[in-house]
């Protein structure tokens, strides 16, 4: 049974906005532009799921989630994945100890991943086998160490992050693990005007820091909110119709997404278009999703789930084009109604 | 709520119309074309129906898609969508739709942002009346050329008047088949034959009034003349002659014993009444049925044969046989006389036919604009019978030729037909016995025309008449028989006709008239039967005239 905190109970879209907006400029004090991404990062949170970043390194992916963590007042680990990280370094493991009364024992001493944001750093350089135990707690939000199931804290965010410049002796994360994560964003370098910013911040004597502007329950508060959001029937309807049309075997696929998607999205992507765009709502201060909403988080949630072929790769062409196509291809429900708007 | 349920109750009033209006833009230039090609095919084809049916096709779209309009479905949740996409309200109003029964904190929320929305917005602004320029300048360009081609003079026009004047004596000459229909049908005591004549002279109106053109009716005419002529028989002349002989006879000089009028019931009460008739009553009587038998002998020979088996049976005192005879002599009278009506019958209806043929062929719309070269050809057929009869001296005069006291008869008739039409047919056919006149085609399209006749025979044009001296109208030459032989001196005991000659009658009259003489020379008791055998070959002949 959950427990639902004061907070929870006066959770309203306007005080969810505002708590957002809050989070969202405690972190600007630290995170020169990236707003697109802070907010994807922010809609993970909200929605307990987890988000994948790609982007080269020195963007400040460390340290968006740090400043988060302060922001919310949460406890933030970052493990950087490496090829002989093992699964135990991240959940944990069972050491003996001696007690004081000189007899011996197991005890459990958890692994970073017992952490409510958790930064996987370079997530594609460690082994399969380690991957896939943080996969697991990821999916399973708890940990299963020598017998022993031990949930992970609430809210758990993992963000994930993969270079997309070394790929030499890298294990490129699989579709299905891929399609663990929630969303997917694209970290972009910043401009020059941001980049002077971002030197002048980093450079002075001065260390920028966010200040705490929630807490776990009030993050819960806002989570059970954000489930809470109505959807409109059509607008169901239209996320599982973009998720449909990624599919090349479809008939509402677009001609390239034919050509260059081997699998199209699994229906996680539905789930995590509706999930992520009730948030977005809650985000805007409406109390109901828009089908603008779902459109607007369709690429972070469709771009990590389309299995391309090799001949995208050979022509060039970006799940983002694709999912640009299918965009195009259905537009936002209409009524169907000559003359209507 | 109530404020989201007013607009969108504004909305789905405003999406009939919106709806009514986009499809009225999406099928008008289709309509438009329609209509101009309509109103082209109007300038090239002489029909009457294109103009109309271009304004019929436009009002009917119109009204087609006013109704479907008022009968489109729009459910409130279609509104709603429509109105948040018109307004840019974000699906609000179709989330507080689907809400409106659900409690909670967020779909109250929602309820009361959308009813914040609806508050103050005219169905107007959430759904603008659909505009699509170019249709609507397309439209308006064929548009355009369909009235302006429809307001300029049709060259069609004048062969649409022409084509309605033809159908107006299409239906005229229709409603005259029919009165004379009507007029056969109220002959006391018809039979099955006028029946069939009057049945058929309706179903030819009925196809007149459905004909298509005046070709078309003539056509019908002509084919209609052809079966009624068909159901004459060959004999009917001659059977005319017999019967109608036979009854004015026995009219004029009933027979011993009876009172009837009928000659089929005198003879029935001859047969009742024979046997108290005096052995020389019964010699008299037997020698006027032989007369009467020789007078039957051609035309009804089945009264020929009775009345002489009556004779003899007379003549040898077989009073039973005689009745038997009488009897049988009675029933042929009876059915000879239903066969003559039934002749008479159809040959009225043909008369009727070949006089709507012939006003057909002089109607307006005959005279069509053929520049065509004609040239009809008419020869005629002349036969002259003449027959002197003589007692006395002297020499004959008259019409006709003989020696002595006596008469001469002749007849001639000349046939020629002409007809325009508008395809310029034309036909022409002649034929002349004795004095007769070839016809001669009119100048047509394409004319043709045929005939025969000898050569003595004077060929003249002839549109729709010829020149036909009507002896029957003559002034009865009366010869006594008493003179004193000298030249000059007209003597002898006859009478006859003569002719005055000179006058043109309508070609369709000549036939019948013809006939008509015939069967009154025929009925003539004082002809010798081997001469109207003569006679009846003769217009036997020419019953296919």
């Amino acid at each position: 049974m959950t427990t639902v905190s004061p907070s929870a109970t006066t959770m309203t879209p306007e005080r969810y906005a505002d708590l957002a907006a809050a989070i969202e400029e405690q972190i600007g004090r630290v995170i020169v532009g990236q707003r697109a991404l802070v907010r994807t990062v922010l809609v993970c949170l909200l929605c307990e799921g987890h988000a994948l970043l790609e982007g080269v390194p020195g963007l400040g992916k460390t340290m968006l989630l740090k400043t988060l963590s302060e922001a919310v007042d949460l406890e933030f680990n970052r493990i950087q994945f490496t090829p002989d990280l093992m699964p135990a370094d991240i959940v944990g493991t069972q050491v003996l100890e001696q007690r004081p009364d000189g007899g011996r024992e197991f005890r459990f001493r958890p692994g970073p991943v017992f952490a409510s944001l958790v930064l996987a750093d370079e997530v594609n350089r460690a082994t399969p086998k380690t991957q896939s135990a943080l996969l697991e707690a990821m999916q399973e939000r708890a940990v299963t160490v020598a017998g022993a199931t031990r949930p992970l804290p609430r809210p758990f965010l993992v963000m994930a992050t993969q270079n997309p410049l070394e790929m030499e002796g890298t294990y490129p994360l699989p579709e299905a693990q891929l399609d663990r994560f929630l969303l997917k964003a694209l970290v972009p370098f910043p401009s020059a005007e941001e980049l002077v910013q971002v030197v002048g911040r980093t450079t002075g004597t001065a260390v920028a820091g966010a200040e705490p502007v929630a807490d776990a329950a009030t993050l819960a508060a806002m989570i059970e909110l954000t489930r809470e959001v109505p959807v409109p029937s059509h607008l169901v309807e239209h996320a599982v119709d973009l998720v449909v049309a990624t599919h090349p075997t479809h008939e509402t696929a677009p001609e390239r997404v034919r050509r260059y998607v081997r699998f199209g999205a699994s229906p996680r992507a539905a789930q995590a278009l509706i999930l992520a765009a009730k948030a977005a709502a809650l985000l805007d201060g409406r109390p109901t999703v828009a089908a603008d909403d779902v459109r607007a988080v369709a690429h972070a949630a469709l771009r990590h789930r389309l299995v391309m072929g090799y001949e995208a790769v050979a022509d060039g062409v970006s799940a983002d084009q694709l999912v640009d196509e299918v965009l195009e291809a259905l537009p936002a429900p209409a009524t169907g109604l000559r003359g209507a708007p | 709520m109530s404020a989201l349920h007013e607009l969108l109750a504004a909305v789905r009033r405003r999406l009939r119309w919106t709806w009514a209006v986009a499809t009225a833009q999406w099928l008008a230039p289709a309509v438009a074309l329609a209509a101009l090609t309509l109103v082209l095919v109007g300038r090239w084809r002489p029909w009457g129906w294109p103009e109309p049916a271009a304004v019929v096709l436009a009002v009917a779209v119109a009204l087609g898609v006013g109704l479907v309009a008022l009968v489109v479905r729009i459910p409130p949740l279609l509104a709603a969508r429509a109105a948040d996409r018109g307004l840019g309200t974000r699906d609000a109003f179709a989330a507080a739709l689907e809400l409106q029964d659900t409690p909670g904190v967020l779909p109250d929320r929602a309820r009361a942002r959308a009813s914040s929305l609806a508050s103050g917005t005219r169905a107007r602004e959430a759904v603008p009346l659909p505009t699509r320029g170019r249709r609507l300048l397309a439209v308006a360009v064929l548009a355009a050329g369909a009235f302006s081609l429809a307001w300029l003079p049709n060259p069609q026009d004048d062969v649409r008047r022409q084509r309605a004047a033809e159908q107006a004596a299409l239906a005229e000459e229709a409603e005259r088949l029919r009165e004379a229909a009507d007029a056969l049908a109220e002959t006391p005591g018809a039979g099955e034959g006028e029946r069939a004549a009057v049945e058929q002279l309706r179903n030819l109106a009925k196809s007149l009034e459905g004909a298509g053109s005046l070709d078309e009716g003539l056509e019908e005419l002509a084919q209609a003349q052809t079966e009624l002529q068909a159901g004459v028989p060959p004999d009917a002349l001659a059977r005319k002659a017999a019967v109608t002989g036979l009854q004015r006879s026995l009219e004029s000089q009933p027979l011993p014993g009876t009172s009837a009028a009928s000659a089929a019931e005198q003879l029935s009460q001859l047969a009742d009444a024979v046997a108290g008739l005096v052995p020389e009553d019964r010699a008299a009587l037997s020698e006027r049925l032989s007369q009467l038998s020789e007078a039957q002998a051609v035309g009804n020979p089945e009264a020929a044969d009775a009345l002489a088996e009556a004779a003899a049976a007379l003549g040898a005192g077989d009073v039973a046989g005689a009745q038997a005879a009488l009897g049988e002599a009675a029933a042929a009278q009876s059915t000879g006389a239903e066969d003559v009506a039934a002749a008479d019958a159809a040959g009225a209806a043909s008369g009727a036919v070949a006089d709507a043929a012939d006003r057909l062929s002089d109607s307006p719309g005959a005279d069509g604009d053929g520049d065509g070269d004609g040239e009809g050809q008419g020869q005629g057929q002349g036969q002259g019978q003449g027959q002197g009869q003589g007692q006395g001296q002297g020499q004959g005069q008259g019409q006709g030729s003989g020696q002595g006291q006596g008469q001469g008869q002749g007849q001639g008739s000349g046939q020629g037909q002409g007809g325009g039409s508008p395809s310029g047919n034309v036909g022409g056919s002649s034929g002349g016995t004795g004095s007769g006149q070839g016809g001669q085609g009119r100048p047509s399209d394409n004319a043709n025309g045929s005939g025969d006749g000898p050569g003595s025979d004077d060929e003249q044009a002839a549109d729709a008449s010829v020149y036909a001296p009507d002896y029957r109208e003559g002034d009865q030459l009366v010869a006594d028989g008493s003179g004193s032989g000298q030249p000059g001196e007209t003597v002898g005991r006859d009478s006859g006709p003569t002719g005055r000659g000179g006058s043109r009658v309508p070609l369709s009259e000549l036939p019948q008239s013809y006939r008509d003489a015939m069967v009154a020379a025929l009925e003539r008791s004082d002809l010798p039967p081997t001469l109207r055998d003569v006679i009846r070959a003769y217009f036997e002949s020419t019953a296919g005239l």
